[in-house]
This record gives structure tokens, sequence and C-alpha cells, in this order.
């Protein structure tokens, strides 16, 4: 038998759990059970009524080599990103914590392009990669500037990572500015004492001590680069030649444009066990490097 | 006498318009939808459904903008339970989902198909007699020209119609050329290549008639056609290689922009580019607009073979009306609205003043400003259009993107044509 405390605790925990629940439920939970739950389906996109397929889908998908293709730009995408946005993350959030003048202005500057949405973003490099680059180099007579990188396709999957990582790099930096001014003065002084060198006090104090945020700009940039879309499609539109297609553009196009909406579903939930196991590797590894004061 | 003749007079007028009031009364209010597909003219069609809602005060039409991704956001309203009444969408789409829409022949005045001109398609079924669409525009592509370079070149009296074999467009190119101007961009878009040159030119009136083109791709699906020894495939890309050869971006094919290839043509950068009449509003924002054209582009060097001298068209997009989550009433009130649309003069005014198309009816009064679709039209009213809508309405509607990307590769010279036309029966032989 509760007791009224009892009873006031659990309203309490209600009155703020259930909205929560609600929404994730309604907004996370439901969505990707009935995705799951089409993925074993023939749908046309309306019809209430669903042909069961089995795992037709999923044989259909394991067996098409376009897929395979391209989850492995995916993967090759995954990794430039990866690592060009957390360096140049790193980079910025090391010179932004510095004593440098004027360093919000520049926090602020270089912020900027991650509120300048995916799509818009990708138009506008796409001008810069076929217009400006190319006209650059056609008058300094630089040849290998002198046509669009977006026409090739190593040109294109570079440009790919290039503008992602110039996109990322800005959010990420936010969270390294965090962790280099979590970094307790006092360690930093002391390694100084010691007679550490800049590098040194660089790679020996600070790299440990930021290591929750490496974690955390890992993650977030391993399932961003996953599943992006929106720069894919604005910026290549996956070519040339179907080059630079990555997974979340081909799931997009199975379901809308060659109207498989059971396919594209099947592809996706693939796409899900490959991010959350690596997602979770990736987390598991890098905790365990963490240093606890 | 008079007296009680003026009484009778004022007592049928009275009745007459108490009769009249009681009519309009008998309409009950209606809430109803539209969504187009018409992208970036969202407050111009707002403020066209609002004179529709004028003429019909008893209707409420809300308005659903398409976005960017079109299919998906009908099918979100769908899933939302908010299908929209009345849907303007391309052909394809209302084919692939015509369980959900009206069969128009069953309305109550099915008789706005009397205004459709003779020999355009309607949104049909291979052997069904149901129409699920009112047409929403009439599109035409084929070689765009600039008029101000061609008279410079060849004359003020120069007829582009003379151009009706291949090596008359050989010779039309090089002359131009000659005189130190480019004769022609390939825009290299996946669905400019895979659809507009290669769909709808391949799949065209080219091969035959609607039952041929029907069984060529059904002989492609089930892998029993060569499309290497196809003449009308090799005609294609033989021409095709033409313009290739002339591209102002040879050097760098894959790296445009269809509005930076269209700014080239407008300003007489370039004389010619394979694209079509819907362009108008891109065009429209360039100062040197009207001196464009529309030509045949010959692909064989027979000047008998009528179709040498025809461009292509079809209805790309047509007004179809919702059953599946519509009442009845929404579902009439739908059809007025989709006649009201398509053939009113308000409805002409958008779609001819604005959006610069060519409407397939008798009855069109509008003067278009887009001087393409008046190339459109002037063929059109000559009966020299090839009509596609077997491929855009009846073809697997991701052809262009997947054949597209092989195209661009062609284009750049990374893939021969035996390969491409592989890759092509490869793409057929693997539909569901």
């Amino acid at each position: 038998m509760l007791t009224r405390r009892g009873w006031d605790t659990w309203k309490l925990i209600l009155l703020f759990f259930c909205p929560a629940l609600f929404v994730w439920l309604t907004a996370m939970v439901i969505p990707f059970l009935y995705g799951i739950f089409i993925s074993f389906t023939k749908w046309d996109g309306i019809s209430t009524e669903y042909t069961m397929v089995g795992v037709a889908n999923y044989t259909k998908v394991f067996g098409t080599s376009k897929f395979w293709l391209s989850l492995q730009r995916t993967g090759i995408y995954t990794i430039g990103t990866v690592a060009l946005s957390n360096l140049l993350g790193l980079i910025l959030g090391l010179l932004l914590t510095s004593s440098l003048k004027g360093r919000n202005i520049f926090r602020t500057a270089i912020y900027v392009p991650n509120v300048v949405g995916g799509v818009a973003m990708g138009y506008i490099w796409q001008y810069i990669f076929i217009y400006g680059f190319t006209k650059i180099g056609q008058s300094l007579g630089i040849s290998w500037l002198s046509t669009s990188m977006l026409s090739d396709p190593t040109g294109a999957m570079v440009a790919l990572i290039l503008v992602s990582s110039w996109q990322l790099s800005a959010y990420l930096m936010i969270i390294y500015v965090a962790g280099f001014t979590n970094v307790p003065g006092e360690l930093v002084e002391a390694a100084r004492v010691d007679g550490a060198t800049a590098w040194g006090v660089f790679w020996h104090v600070r790299m440990p001590m930021i290591r929750p945020s490496i974690t955390i700009c890992l993650f977030l940039a391993i399932v961003r680069s996953f599943m992006v879309f929106d720069v894919n499609l604005s910026l290549t539109d996956g070519g040339p030649f179907n080059s630079t297609e990555l997974i979340a553009l081909r799931i997009y196009n199975t379901a809308f444009v060659s109207l498989k909406f059971g396919n594209a579903q099947a592809q996706a939930v693939i796409l899900f066990v490959i991010v959350a196991i690596i997602s979770v590797l990736q987390a598991y590894f890098t905790q365990k490097k963490e240093v606890q004061l | 006498m008079m007296r009680k003749l003026t009484a009778m007079i004022l007592a049928l007028a009275m009745l007459l318009s108490v009769t009249a009031a009681f009519a309009e009364e008998t309409h009950e209010p209606v809430t109803i939808s539209y969504y187009s597909t018409q992208a970036g003219v969202d407050d111009e069609t707002v403020a066209t459904l609002a004179k529709f809602m004028e003429q019909y005060p008893w209707i409420t039409v809300n308005y659903y903008p398409c976005g960017d991704d079109q299919l998906a956001a009908w099918l979100a309203l769908y899933s939302a339970n908010t299908a929209p009444t009345v849907s303007l969408l391309d052909c394809g789409q209302i084919l692939n989902y015509s369980d959900y829409l009206m069969d128009l022949t069953q309305a109550e005045d099915p008789s706005f198909f009397d205004h459709v001109l003779s020999g355009v398609e309607f949104f049909q079924k291979e052997g069904s007699d149901a129409i699920y669409g009112i047409p929403g525009s009439y599109q035409g592509f084929s070689l765009l020209y600039n008029k101000t370079i061609v008279k410079k070149v060849f004359g003020e009296d120069f007829d582009v119609d003379t151009v009706n074999t291949v090596d008359k467009l050989v010779e039309f190119l090089d002359k131009i050329e000659a005189e130190g101007i480019p004769s022609t961009v390939v825009f290299s878009a996946d669905w400019a290549l895979g659809a507009h040159y290669l769909g709808c030119q391949l799949f065209s009136e080219w091969l035959g008639d609607k039952a041929t083109q029907r069984k060529v791709l059904a002989d492609l699906k089930d892998g029993n056609y060569s499309l290497i020894e196809n003449e009308h495939f090799n005609n294609l890309m033989d021409v095709f290689d033409i313009l290739k050869e002339r591209n102002i971006n040879k050097a760098d094919p894959l790296a445009d922009t269809q509005e930076g290839d269209l700014e080239m043509l407008a300003h007489g950068k370039v004389a010619t580019m394979f694209q079509g009449d819907w362009n108008w509003l891109v065009l429209r924002t360039f100062e040197n607009r009207d001196e464009l054209g529309i030509m045949h582009l010959p692909l064989t060097n027979d000047p008998e073979d009528a179709r040498n001298s025809m461009i292509l068209g079809s209805c790309p997009k047509g007004y179809a009306v919702d059953t599946y989550q519509n009442t009845p009433e929404q579902q009439a009130a739908g059809v007025l609205l989709a006649q009201w649309l398509a053939l009113s003069p308000e409805g002409e005014d958008f779609m001819v003043r604005l959006i610069g198309s060519t409407l397939p009816f008798d009855n069109v009064t509008a003067v278009n400003e887009n001087p393409l679709a008046v190339s459109t039209q002037d063929y059109l009213n000559k009966g020299r259009i090839l009509d596609c809508s077997t491929y855009l309405c009846e073809g697997p509607t991701d052809f262009w993107l997947m054949v597209g990307p092989f195209m661009q590769a062609y284009l750049a010279g990374q893939m021969d044509r035996a390969t491409l036309a592989s890759e092509i029966q490869d793409y057929f032989a693997d539909l569901d």
C-alpha cells in the first residue's frame, strides 16, 4: 500500500517522465519498429495493406553490388570526414582557448557554417568548385585547378569530405573548447614548472584530460558521417556517374525514386546495425582510455 | 393592366432571386486541399487559389507546397491521413498511384476533356479507359537555340526547319563554330541526360506507335532485346556524339549547372542546348531571354522522314483527385478545382503567363511570354510533336537515376556505347 508521500513521488515521476516517454515512443521507437516491419514487406507508400515478403528485401540488398559499393564509399567518406573534422576541430579548439585576441569573435565566425543548412551550403560550394576554383586555376594557368573537382570521382569524394569537415569541425570545435577550458590550470602550471615543453603540455597533460570530449566528438562525427544526406544531395547528387552516392542518399532514392519502400527500409536497418556496432565499439574503447582525476 | 403586369414582373423577379438565393444556400461548405509539385511559385499559387475561393465561396482550399522532395512530401500527407484533395503530380506518379485517384471520366461533368487537343495523350493505363488526371501543362523539348546567333550566322531569312537531316545539323553547327561561336552546350545532369536525352527520345514515337514502345519496354524487362543492334538507339547516340564533340564544356563536361548553361545560351555565348521549354522560371531572370526558340534534332539522313522535323513533347503533369481519404463532397469540389485550374482564365493565367507553359487545350487565350513555349505551341499546332508519354508515364520511375550516370560517363569519355547499351539492358533485367 502506497503512502501519501509515495503517491506524491510517483505523481512527480509520472509528470516529468510520461511526456518525455510519449515523445520518445512516438518519435523514435514506434517509427523505428514500423521501419523494421516495412523492411519485411512490399509496400507502395500509401496502402494500409502490406504484402509480407519475408527476408526477400534483405536477400536482394545483400545480393546487390551497388549497395555494398555505396557502403564502401560511405566508409571512405566517414574515415576522411571523422579524421579531418576532428583534427580541425581540435586545432581550432586549442587556438581559441589560448590567449588569442578576439577569440570570441573567431568562435562565432567559425561556428557560422554550422548554422547554414546543409543543402544551401552544398549548393554554394558547388558553385565555388565549378566556377570559383576553376576560374582561379585558368587565370593562374594551374592545370589541376582548371577543371572542377566535382567532375572527377576522386575529386568529388575529396570535395565532399572537405565541405563536410569544414562544417562539422565548427560544431566539434565547441565541444573541444569546452574540453580544453575544463583542463585544471594547476596541472598545466605544474607541468610547466617541471620543465615540460609546449608540445609536452599539450600531449601529456591536455590531451589525456580532454578524452571525454574526444569520445563525444568521434561518436558524433561517425554517426553524422554515416547518415550524411543533405550535403551529398546538393553538392554532388551522387555524381559523377554515381561515384559519390553515399548510403543515405541511396536509401532515399530507392524509396522515393525507385518506389521500393521495403528494399529501402531493409537497407536502412542494415545501416543502423552497422552504425550501432561501430559507434558502441568506438565509445567503449575511447572511454576506457579516459583519465579519472 | 400595366400595374398588374408590373406587379407580375416584380413578383417573378422576387421569385427568381429567392430561388437563386436558395440555390446558393444549398452548397454545404466544404474544405479541400491542393498539393502542387510546381515549386518556386507558392505566393502566386496561393493568390490563384484565393481567386477560386472568391468564385466558389462555399469551398475553402488549403494549399500544401511541395518543397524539394515532391513525392516524399505527398506520401507524408497520406501517412498523416490528410491526403490532398487535388494534386498536381508527374504523370508517372499519377499512374503509379491510380488506385487512390479518381477516374475522371466518372466525374459529374467530364466534358472538360473535350477541350484537350487531339494527339495529346491522357493519363491512362494500358488496356483501360479510365483517365486519372487532367493535363496541367504541355511541355516540348529538343534543341533550344539562340535566334540572334542564327540570324547573325545564316542571315535574317534562315529557316531552322531546313535543318532536317543529320548532315544538315552538322553543317549548321559547324558553320556557327566557323564564326567563332561555340555551337552547343550539353547539360550534364543525370536527369537531363537520362530522362530527356535518352529516355524520352529512345522510347518515343521514333520507335513506332505506343504498342511498339510498350513492347520494347516489356522485351527489355524480359531480357529479349539487344539495344546495341537497335538502329534508333545508334542514331540517337551518333547525334549525341556530334553534340558531345562540339560541347563548349568538352574539356570538363560534367562541370556545369543548369542555370549556368541556360545563361550562356540566353546571353549568346553558345548557340544551342538540348533542353526544354520548362526552363522559363530560370530564363525569365535573364536580361536577354526573348530571342530563343526550339528546333528539332534530326536523327537520320532521310529528309522525307517527318520525325526529323519534329520536337518531343507530352503532358508531364496533371491534376488528380484523391478518392482514398477525401469524402465524396470533397472529391466533387476537388473536380471543380482541378477543372478550374486547368481551364479557367485564372488557371490559364497562372500556367501560361507565370510558369510560361503551353496548355494542350483548344480554348487558350492567354499570351505566353516564354519564347520556348511559343515554339512548342507552334509545333503542337502543326502536329509536329513526337509523343514521349509512354516513357514518362509508363517507363520505370528510376530510369533516369540509374541510367543518367552511365550517360554522364559516356559524355565524359569514360564509357563506350556497347557498355552503355549493356548497362541499360542490365538495369531493365534487374527490375522487379
